[in-house]
């Protein structure tokens, strides 16, 4: 268990297996995980930022090392850590993102897709909008 | 165009691979969700939750024609009812199971006597096959990675048990540094891990299982996959009893010589088999179709 909090952000639309994956593998070697919900997450038919934050708060309610947070703003249009959660880690399979990380000077973990999931969040959002009147 | 979603315990994919392999042979398109070690203990309420979403079962019925599952695992139950999938099908995972479970949806590969009796008395369609780690091609590659590995056994009692954490067995498991092979990649890992919450139930097992590479319980078709494979040490036990104890190591080499002398005997090989199998199962399972054959006519058939 590495005694660090990790900061783990995306825009999670919508929740799906495997970022619940991701996030358990954080868990278990992490002490603590922030979740941190995107500011530029879309609303749209599927989803909006309330109800991702609603529905990864209730699915990691068990634990008591997870907590979730709304990120105001783009994270990676920052010049700064404002609005951000305190963290020592950031782990992102995003290459924008460890980017910025590392113009940062921060500390950045890759974290791979989710090994066995299938769908991507962009899969999922184009099969759920050619469904005429979808919403989560 | 034949679509399906193959769903494996990540540490029996290798017993599975043969499956996989023939299908895609034959022109069907396979999708492996691999059930991995970070769906344990609480990691499940997590499982069944997304599962309870209603979007995720809509994207699985829209992208295949069946549904495989390989997996008792509880955490695909919603997901299984909520498709209500008329190609649902159930791969027999425990040879040793007494019945089968959450499968009142789909169609059971099984030839387990318990099972078949089971299937015809709820009107459960089944299809009689060789259980797949007969049939299973085993990689070198996965006898080689870490051979020195342990292995536990211990009696069925104890899976309802919570292993106790200051227990010698897991303070040496869990201390010990494994070695893996990544599957997307096969680059080998290597690493320590910490104690799962949680041991009890399939899902803890599997835990044992990736943790330690092997698990064998005396009423475990993981015994069967030691007989089979004839290649793991193994921790005995100085108590020597068969339900609720972990076993103490005394040596290794106690199996040793009947390894080798199935190895070395195939007619040998087939009565333990056999003989293993004769309280479970009321039929010679070397005489059925293999389970990749009776899949591949049973999709056919469905067309």
């Amino acid at each position: 268990m590495i005694n660090k909090i990790v900061f783990f952000p995306g825009k999670f639309h919508p929740p799906h297996l495997g970022h619940a994956k991701t996030i358990l593998t954080l868990i278990s070697q992490y002490k603590n995980v922030v979740v941190g919900v995107s500011g530029d997450t879309p609303s749209d038919k599927i989803t909006d930022v309330d109800n991702i934050y609603n529905i990864l708060t209730d699915l990691f309610s068990p634990f008591n090392s997870v907590v979730v947070v709304k990120i105001t703003g783009i994270l990676v249009d920052k010049s700064d850590l404002t609005g951000l959660p305190v963290f020592d880690v950031l782990a992102s399979g995003n290459p924008k993102v460890l980017a910025w990380v590392e113009h940062m000077g921060l500390e950045g973990k890759y974290t791979e897709r989710a090994e066995g999931y299938l769908f991507s969040g962009t899969e999922i959002r184009k099969e759920l909008l050619d469904k005429e009147g979808y919403n989560i | 165009m034949t679509k399906l979603l193959y769903i494996v315990h990540r540490v029996e994919l290798n017993c599975h691979q043969h499956i996989v392999d023939l299908l895609r042979l034959n022109g069907i398109i396979v999708d492996l969700e691999l059930v991995g070690p970070a769906i344990v203990g609480s990691g499940i309420s997590v499982w069944k939750k997304l599962n309870d979403n209603e979007y995720l079962a809509l994207i699985y019925k829209n992208n295949y024609d069946f549904v495989i599952s390989c997996t008792h695992s509880s955490c695909i139950t919603k997901l299984r009812t909520k498709l209500k999938h008329s190609f649902f099908i159930d791969i027999e995972h425990d040879l040793f199971s007494n019945k089968p479970e959450h499968f009142k949806e789909s169609t059971v590969f099984t030839t387990q006597k318990k099972h078949t009796d089971y299937c015809k008395y709820n009107s459960i369609p089944f299809v009689e096959c060789m259980f797949p780690k007969f049939s299973a091609t085993y990689k070198k590659i996965d006898l080689d990675i870490d051979k020195f590995n342990e292995a536990i056994i211990i009696g069925t009692i104890a899976f309802n048990q919570k292993i106790k954490e200051d227990s010698p067995v897991i303070k040496r498991g869990f201390s010990k540094i494994w070695y893996k092979k990544y599957i997307n990649n096969w680059k080998i890992l290597k690493g320590t891990t910490a104690l799962p919450e949680e041991f009890t139930g399939p899902l803890g097992i599997l835990n044992c299982a990736d943790n330690f590479n092997f698990l064998f319980t005396i009423e475990s078709s993981s015994f069967v996959e030691f007989i089979l494979l004839g290649k793991i040490p193994i921790l005995l036990g100085k108590k020597n009893k068969i339900y609720g104890s972990i076993f103490d190591k005394i040596d290794a080499s106690h199996l040793q010589p009947l390894v080798k002398e199935l190895e070395h005997d195939p007619k040998l090989f087939i009565q333990v088999n056999t003989d293993m199998l004769k309280h479970w199962a009321d039929t010679n399972y070397f005489e059925l179709p293999s389970a990749a054959e009776a899949l591949l006519t049973f999709i056919k058939d469905s067309k």
